[in-house]
Formats: C-alpha cells, structure tokens, sequence
C-alpha cells in the first residue's frame, strides 16, 4: 500500500508538469513549476462586452470584479474569465457576456514584430522591435525582419504572428455557463 | 534498492525536529501576516474560480471572514507544530486548512503556493513515531549498548518523499528554462529591470569581461543548468554536502535583486540548509540538546494522567489562546476563537507529555498570533485592500458605498500613522458627507504631519543617509497632494480661506519636497524611488 502511495505520488509530480509540455495551454503555468518563466511576462489583453439586448458595452474591469480576477484574466486563464461569467451572467435575465481574449505567442519576446508591434518610430524601414540586440543580435534588422515574416507587410505579419486569440469574440459566455 | 531507497531511509531525528520547526514556524509567520491580507479578495463580488474547474459548481463561494478565520487557525496549529505540541494533530490540521483553501479558489495561485500544498500533504503523513523519534535510552548509568550510529534516526518513507519532491521541483524548474527565449537572456533582463539591478549586472558583466547583453545570457544558460543539476543533490545523500555549498545561494540571490515572491525564498533557504546540513552537526547539537532537556525536564512538573488536572490544565490553554485570538482585528474573529479554544482543549485529553509545557506552548502561540496582528501592518493592509476593492466596485454597484465606507474606517482604526482617512474623505464627499468628509482629511493630514516630524528628526540624526532623505522628500510629496484635495474640498464646502490655508501649505511642501529629493539624488542617484516621488511632486504641484 505504501508503495502505491509513493508511485502514485510521483506520478502527480512527473505528471501534472509533463501535461503542461505535452498539452495546449501554454499560458496556465500553475502545477508546471513554471518560476520565472517567459510566459510569466506576457500580458494578455482582456475585454469583457456586455451584449444584453442587442448593444455592446464594454465592462469597467474593477467595477465588476476583484482586481485578483482582472490580473489573472491578464495571464490567459480562460477558467476564471468562466467563473466571472458564471456569477455576472446570474445577476440579471437573459444577459450576454462575451470577451476579447489575446496573448502574445509564447516565443514572442524573440520575435521582433511581436516585441513592440509592427509600428517604425525611427523610420528606418524594419518594425522598432528589432533594434533590440536580444531579437537581432548580430544587428541586420532587415534579416531579422525577414526571417520572421518572409514577404508579409509587417501589419499582415504581427496580426498573423503575434496575437493568440484564447476566446473567439463571438461566444456567448452567459449561454455557456448557464 | 528500491526497499533501501524508499523505506531504510532515515535522518537523524534532530534535523526532522528542526525541519518541523523551520517550515511550521515561517508558515505560522506567513500565514499571519502574508496570506491573511489576502483573505478579502474570496468570494469578493461573488466570484470563485478554484484550482479545479469541475469543483466550481459543486463549491460554495468562500468569504474573507471564513478564509481569514481558517488561515490564522492553520498558523496557530503551524506554531503548535514547530513547538512540538500534539505534533501529529498540528501537522495535519494546519496542512488540510491550507491544501483546502488552495483548492477551493485561485486567488493565491502562484508557483510556491503550490509547492507549500505538496510539502505540507508529504509532511502530514509522517507518522507519529517518525516524529517522536528518540534517541536509544540506555539501560543503566552507562551510554546505551548494542546501538549504532543511526538508532533513534526518524525512518519512514514520506521523509524520503520531502527530499524527493524538492528535487523534482527544481528539476522541472530547469526544464522550464530549457527554452530559447529565457537562454537569450531577455528574461532576465526584463526581471531585473530596476536602476539597481541593472547596475549590479553591468558590474558583474565589467567584471567577467563581458559586453552588453553577454551576462544576462551568462546569467541564464547558469541558472538553467544549476536548477537542471540542483535536483540531484537531494536525491544522493552523499552530495548533500556540494549541494549546501550551492543551493541556496540562488535564494539568497532572488532576494538581493528584489523579486516579490513573499516568503517563498525563505522557506527554501530554510528546507535548503536544514536537508542538506552535515549529519555531525545534527549529532554535535544533540549532545548539548540532551543535556538541556534533564534539566527542563525538571522544571516542567510531573506528569499528569488523571483527566481532570489534565482538562483543567487544558482550560488554561484554551482560555488564553482563545482570548489571544479573539483579540486579533479580522473578520470571522469569534469562529477563530473557538477554532483555537476547541483544538487547545483537545490537545489535552490524551495523556502524556508533560502537560505544563503544552500550556506554556498554547499561550506563546497565542501570544504570537496576536502579536502578529497587532505588531504588523497586516490589518491595515487587510482592510485598505478589502475597502479599496470595494470602493472601485460601487461605482457600478452603489449598495456597496457603506460597506466600503466602513471598511475604510476600520482600517483607519487599527493603525496609528498615516492610514486612508483621504480615501474615506472622498469616498464620503461621492456619498454626500461633506462634513465628514472635511474631518476625514483633517485627521488624515495631522498623521501625516506626525510622520513628516519623524522623517525630519532622521534625516536630522543621519544627514548622508539618501533613504532618509528619499523618505522625507515622500512625506513632503504625500502632503503636498493631501493638501491640494483639502483645498479643493474646502472650496466645495465654501470655506475658502481654509482653501486657501490649504494651498498655502501644499506649496510649502512641494517646495521642500523638492529640495528633499534634489539631496536624496545628491546622495543616491540610482534609487528607484526617485521616479516615483518626482512623479508625486509633479501632480502636486501648485
């Protein structure tokens, strides 16, 4: 029995880590001992629309919510933008609750066109991110930019590269959770 | 080799001692003074997403009177444990209440709050008899015969589990750096983005030879490689020795650059040095232990086995530890109350021990806890997050206005400096209350004058120290922009010449204000808090 308990034991702690490699949600770190991870630095972008009766509202985050909440939406945790419907979606009939959800790719800190979006400041015809030596490090932008985007302009090219949609836009929240 | 491995592995029973000692001890800190201030976000606005998504509609929605309630109860029995107080009883107890509120909510969901959760389910199902372990008695007035080195060393396989998982844990953390964007460095860079750091790692790079970006990806591939190695030095004991040398120096660095990660790296440091000790310091300390113990032994009194001087031995327990948690400023005080009065008074049934020490043992943990509440900044905190979330919510639902309104009082109360009073002076002025809400600052602004003395008289002792300086130009600035909403509530209230005091006083300070950060910066230009404070000054300007 003791020996049963210790396999199944290790199991979980080779497991529940190895799930995280072998799965698809990159951005919920929490049983992968994941400490100071790129991933950590990646700010999503969430948005939460109030569509009741036809209008689209967008909702003050902290009006609506415990800061903890809004922070970890930040952080791509699709359960906890669920259990925010859960409760918003119960507090009045027939409300509709959808989200705009997106994240950085998870290597996008590498990606230049990712780092600071495709816009060029310094006009010198390669998008601002690759002037940092950790992107281009041996300083050919143009190669750089190249190399991550081939043809594509470098609007076609970020929105392709550099933005993870976790939750389509047009999902109804309340419908699924009620 | 797997029998040998898992179940004749044993340390000696002084390091396990300490181990409970060392983890209960800073998670009864922790639990009183970190986790508590986090209590109000369960349950607030109704919302609760726990850590497993099929318990979500089978939970209830906790609340910050049942989690602050339960977490200082945890840190109780933590403190009962590291005392060696119905030591089982204790482990379990503060392991389930804190596994438990993991589980059931997300809001504290950070790496070392899980890691906390294995260590303590792993050190929960120690046995009794792995945690009495006893060194081998001796059958007459000589040492005891027939023993070797290792009688009375505390066996079981769970102990193995603690070295185990540690392993593991930073084996896996390895892993996680085994990937292009943290062994470019970026990472790192980005992590030790401070004034601060940023020099220590030029100097580092100066000093290695390296040039630009070269020491955070020296720094990263590091890192990387130690974490991957770092693993294996727990699961050999014949390397303990190398791993003590190194390990915990990658905690001690995380806490020089800074990283808020609350306790996490002491915990580690702790676990680091009291697993990988050499056993001759264990065996060095337990002969001047023993001696010690004879003659506390003494002093403690008989034993007592008949159960009613035991249970009233145990009402002495109770009552004051119950009246020391009672004492403490939270909500859900009286559940904790007889949380700590009813696992006080069982300890005591049992018989055994020396009874004396388990009082003296329930009230010092007592003591503790209310020292805890009432020796830090954790009610304050407690309650000007709670009321801070609440005042932002009751712009979209004002039922919300008089319960943030009181919770800011509370934290008013529970703190002699400078505390919310601006906070609740607005937040009375959105509800009407001018009058209040004039008095509301008048307070606010006469603590912040106390604090400003205290500055002065620092920086008046210490004329070269920059934090003293940078403290005082704070000051200054806080009161420069505590000055201009007076003004401007005064000019409300149609009190214009105490506007126009007010405004007086504000640029007074935003002058010295200045003047206070022009020497601050004199005597430590690379100080993060210069940014801070200059932004401050700047939207207080006259």
């Amino acid at each position: 029995m003791r020996n049963v308990a210790i396999v199944a034991f290790l199991a979980l702690q080779i497991g529940l880590p190895l799930s995280y490699y072998l799965g698809d949600t990159p951005y919920d770190e929490r049983f992968a001992w994941r400490m100071f991870s790129p991933i950590r630095l990646i700010k999503c972008d969430v948005t939460l629309y109030d569509e009741t009766g036809g209008g689209k509202t967008r909702l003050r985050d902290l009006a609506e919510m415990h800061v903890v909440w809004r922070n970890l939406m930040r952080r791509g945790r699709i359960p906890v933008v669920q259990a925010f419907a859960r409760t918003w979606c119960s507090e009045a009939p027939d409300r509709k609750l959808t989200a705009d959800l997106t994240c950085g790719p998870p290597d996008g800190r590498l990606v230049g066109i990712c780092r600071r979006g495709p816009g060029d400041r310094n006009g010198d015809g390669v998008p601002d991110g690759y002037d940092d030596p950790f992107v281009c490090p041996d300083g050919d932008k143009a190669a750089c930019f190249k190399a991550d985007c081939g043809d594509k302009s470098a609007r076609a090219c970020h929105a392709e590269r550099c933005v993870v949609r976790l939750i389509p836009a047009d999902r109804d929240l309340c419908a699924e959770v009620r | 080799m797997w029998d040998r491995y898992w179940h004749d592995f044993g340390i000696h029973r002084l390091r396990l001692a300490l181990l409970r000692i060392g983890v209960f001890g800073v998670l009864a800190f922790d639990l009183w003074t970190n986790f508590i201030v986090h209590a109000p976000r369960y349950g607030a606005g109704g919302v609760n997403a726990s850590q497993f998504m099929w318990l979500d509609t089978l939970l209830p929605v906790p609340t910050p009177a049942i989690v602050g309630a339960a977490w200082l109860l945890a840190g109780f029995l933590a403190a009962r444990a590291s005392f060696g107080i119905a030591t089982r009883t204790s482990v379990v107890g503060a392991s389930v209440i804190y596994v438990a509120i993991y589980v059931w909510n997300q809001a504290d969901s950070y790496q070392h709050h899980y890691f906390l959760c294995l260590i303590l389910l792993v050190l929960a199902a120690i046995p009794t008899e792995a945690w009495k372990s006893k060194a081998p008695a001796s059958a007459g007035d000589g040492p005891p015969t027939n023993v070797s080195r290792t009688s009375g060393d505390a066996r079981h396989w769970t102990i193995r589990m603690v070295y185990v998982s540690i392993a593991l844990m930073y084996f896996w953390t390895g892993v996680t750096k085994a990937n292009p964007v943290w062994l470019s460095g970026d990472t790192l860079y980005q992590l030790t983005a401070s004034a601060e750091n940023r020099a220590m790692m030029q100097a580092i790079g100066d000093t290695l030879g390296m040039e630009g970006t070269g020491v955070y990806r020296f720094a990263a591939w590091t890192v990387m490689l130690g974490e991957l190695s770092a693993g294996l030095f727990f699961l050999w004991r014949k390397i303990w020795w190398l791993g003590l040398l190194i390990v915990p120096w990658f905690h001690v660095g995380v806490e020089v650059i800074g990283f808020e990660i609350e306790l996490f790296s002491y915990y580690m440091i702790a676990l680091d040095l009291i697993l990988l000790a050499p056993r001759r310091l264990y065996e060095a300390a337990d002969q001047g232990l023993e001696t010690l113990k004879a003659r506390f032994a003494r002093l403690a009194g008989p034993r007592v086995e008949a159960i009613g001087p035991r249970l009233g031995l145990g009402v002495v327990a109770a009552g004051g530890a119950a009246a020391c948690a009672a004492w403490t400023p939270y909500a859900g005080a009286l559940g904790l109350t007889v949380g700590v009065a009813v696992f006080s008074l069982v300890a005591f049934v049992r018989p055994g021990g020396r009874p004396v020490w388990r009082v003296i043992g329930h009230l010092v943990a007592g003591a503790c806890l209310a020292g805890c509440a009432l020796g830090t900044s954790a009610p304050f905190d407690y309650y000007r997050l709670w009321a801070g979330d609440l005042k932002k919510r009751a712009s979209s639902k004002p039922a919300l206005m008089p319960e943030a309104i009181a919770t800011y009082r509370a934290a008013n109360r529970v703190t002699d400096g400078p505390a919310r009073h601006f906070a609740l002076g607005k937040l009375l002025l959105r509800d009407g209350d001018t009058a209040g809400a004039l008095d509301a600052f008048a307070e606010g602004v006469r603590r912040h004058d106390a604090a400003l003395a205290e500055a002065k008289t620092a920086v008046f002792r210490e004329p070269t120290d920059a934090e003293a300086q940078y403290d005082l130009a704070e000051r200054h600035a806080a009161l420069a922009s505590k000055y201009a909403t007076f003004a401007r509530a005064a000019d409300r209230a149609g009190r214009s010449a105490d506007a126009a005091t007010h405004r007086e006083k504000q640029a007074a300070h935003h002058r010295d204000g200045t003047d206070a950060l022009k020497k601050a910066a004199e005597l430590d230009r690379v100080n993060n808090r210069y940014g801070r404070i200059r932004r401050l000054l700047n939207g207080a300007r006259p």
